[in-house]
């Protein structure tokens, strides 16, 4: 994995010295031997302090004051559930073991501490100065377990003399990490048959300049040289020539529906919405289409259609700083028209469970935009067994089943997805051959 | 809608907080209730002893249960069940009373209220010296060889109780072949405790 420029310079952080667990029991019990012995006049009681009281007398006073210490992140974008790293520098530590453990934030994995030995150097040099300390580095595992801006946690370095009765303590924070959604793997891409003229990588049914082949037609002046076929013109007796396809990009705008999250935590309506527009995006973007981004939240964000690698890092940006909910929700049947170029692919990824998000595909669909709508509800209403719970939830489906039904009536095709299989297989329908626009 | 709400233990992430292997459990048990009742023999009546050896007990047991479920987080639900809530509250009250101090006091002062025996004692400081190590071992998922490394100090340690013991039961010994010998093993643990400790005590970092 690459390094990461620009380290940031060391700092010293203070420790902050104590007893261990360990330290205070032996003192428990080196005071209690030696308050009976005193108290009682019976010398035996000595014999309860005297190994304690040893094992006290290692304590000594020249203990290193601070830590320096470096905090990187191996990456600073992740994807959930992959793995990353905290690159921690630390010098100073002198002749005490360090333990160092990765305390994890929320939805944070980390793995388990790691122990350093102690330094070379003593602790009067270690006290002395930090330059000559020796300068560890330690590499300290993470993955986020879930998409978002969010913090990683604290690291926390203990320093324990040769018998663990005195130990320093150091909390080193962390810098947040930027997760990005896991991509949603998909291969296909849906290519509709109306594409705009603008150069691009699609073959259209009209010809052009393009590479694949379209058929063969006679010579008329003008054409050029390079494109005969000798073997028609030999067939036929005179001049033909190859016809290619024209090659034309085509327009994708996504809209993911971040207005409702109902589900397990990280399987639930949003998490597959992100998943799902993630590797609907890299996706197009990797075949060179022009893809845009319409995020429904608690604010109607969006981007419009673009390509390159900055693009797309602006498209997953937008997809996990548009905070969701639905509260202050503006009204959005109508969506901004820059947003929206003629001629372009809508893919919807929803649980359609908000009126306004049904309103929008009704406008998107009279104003001619073919619509694809993949249905990422995966939860319904819990019941209890009872009669009634069991009445609600059946109405409950059927009025899913009837919105469902409605949006294919009004020729948006709806598509389930479960988050597990590929997206290829719910897309399958519209994948297999040129989408025919209707308008 | 389904709920978000996790259930069941989970283990807790916080630094020190991993969970503790059985087999690590097992000596700090033994030497709890090794300590605890060997400082109440011999069986006294009355009150006070019955009492001060219910406290070692239960201390030694707690200290155990709170090694046990050292790795399990308190459930933290917002609308927590009545269990989780009960959970919560004796995995905190587990986890706030240093059960370990208690049983040394309590293991001492039953000690204490028996008449002087020397030896008695002395091997319950063994016992509970041992007892703190086992915990020490069990909290930190360490091998026997942080011991190993400590062994001189522990066994110079060792070596002056022997010391205390011995120079405690000279007074009170009568005159004879039994009491030569235990002035002999006191002498002997009194110069192999100095030989323990002098080297310690030069090559302990300053």
């Amino acid at each position: 994995m690459p390094e990461p420029a620009d380290p940031a310079p060391y700092r010293g952080v203070p420790v902050r010295w104590g007893l261990s667990a360990h330290g205070r029991r032996l003192l428990t019990l080196a005071l209690a031997g030696l308050a009976i012995a005193v108290i009682t006049r019976r010398p035996e009681f000595v014999a309860l302090s005297a190994p304690a009281l040893l094992l006290l007398a290692s304590w000594h006073g020249s203990r290193p004051a601070q830590l320096a210490v470096r905090t990187r992140l191996l990456d600073v974008q992740t994807i959930e559930g992959a793995d990353s790293a905290v690159l921690l520098d630390i010098g100073g530590q002198g002749p005490y073991v360090a333990e160092i453990e990765l305390e994890p934030a929320e939805l944070i994995t980390a793995s388990p501490r790691l122990t350093i030995p102690p330094d070379a150097a003593s602790a009067d040099e270690t006290a002395a100065g930090l330059r000559k300390a020796q300068v560890r580095h330690v590499r300290l595992p993470f993955s986020a377990g879930r998409w978002g801006y969010r913090p990683i946690g604290l690291v926390t370095v203990t320093l324990s003399d040769r018998y663990r009765v005195a130990e320093g303590i150091v909390h080193v924070g962390l810098p947040w990490t930027d997760c990005r959604p896991d991509p949603a793997q998909l291969q296909s891409t849906i290519v509709l048959s109306k594409l705009p003229s603008r150069l691009g990588e699609h073959p259209a049914r009209a010809t052009g300049d393009g590479v694949e082949f379209a058929g063969i037609r006679e010579f008329v002046p003008g054409d050029r040289q390079r494109r005969v076929n000798w073997s028609a013109t030999t067939r036929y007796g005179s001049l033909h020539l190859s016809t290619f396809s024209a090659e034309r990009i085509q327009n994708i705008v996504v809209i993911a529906d971040a207005t409702t999250d109902v589900g397990e935590p990280g399987h639930s309506s949003l998490d597959l919405v992100l998943r799902g527009v993630a590797g609907t995006v890299l996706r197009y973007l990797a075949v060179r289409d022009r893809v845009g981004l319409i995020v429904f939240g608690s604010r109607l964000s969006w981007i419009g259609p673009g390509q390159g690698r900055r693009h797309l890092s602006r498209l997953l940006q937008l997809l996990v700083s548009t905070p969701s909910g639905w509260e202050r929700t503006p009204e959005i049947a109508r969506l901004p028209r820059a947003a929206l170029p003629p001629g372009s692919l809508v893919l919807v990824f929803s649980p359609l469970l908000d009126p306004r998000i049904l309103e929008s595909l009704r406008d998107l669909r009279e104003r001619g935009f073919p619509v694809v709508v993949v249905d990422v509800l995966n939860a319904g209403p819990e019941h209890d067994g009872s009669r009634m719970s069991s009445l609600t939830g059946r109405l409950w489906r059927l009025e899913q089943d009837a919105v469902r039904f409605s949006m294919t009536e009004l020729g948006v095709p709806v598509v389930h997805w479960d988050g597990v299989s590929s997206l290829d297989d719910a897309l399958m329908p519209f994948s297999r051959r040129t989408m025919v626009v209707r308008t | 809608m389904t709920s978000a709400a996790s259930a069941g233990p989970r283990e807790d992430r916080s630094p020190g907080r991993h969970r503790t292997r059985w087999r690590q459990l097992v000596p700090v048990g033994l030497l709890a209730a090794l300590s605890a009742l060997w400082s109440a023999l011999p069986a006294r009546s009355g009150a006070g002893p019955a009492a001060l050896l219910i406290v070692a007990l239960v201390s030694a047991a707690c200290s155990l249960i709170e090694l046990a479920v050292r790795g399990v987080a308190a459930p933290a639900n917002v609308f927590e069940p009545a269990a989780d809530r009960l959970t919560r509250y004796a995995l905190s009250f587990l986890r706030a009373v240093p059960w370990a101090e208690v049983l040394i006091i309590a293991a001492a002062v039953l000690e204490a209220i028996h008449p002087a025996r020397p030896w008695h004692t002395a091997v319950l400081g063994v016992a509970l010296l041992g007892y703190l190590f086992a915990i020490h071992l069990a909290e930190r998922g360490d091998g026997i060889r942080l011991i190993i490394d400590q062994l001189p100090v522990i066994a110079a340690g060792i070596g002056l109780a022997v010391l205390a013991a011995g120079a405690a039961a000279l007074p009170g010994l009568p005159a004879g072949p039994a009491a030569a010998a235990v002035r002999i093993v006191a002498a002997a643990g009194a110069v192999f405790a100095a030989a323990m400790v002098i080297p310690t005590w030069m090559t302990r970092d300053r």
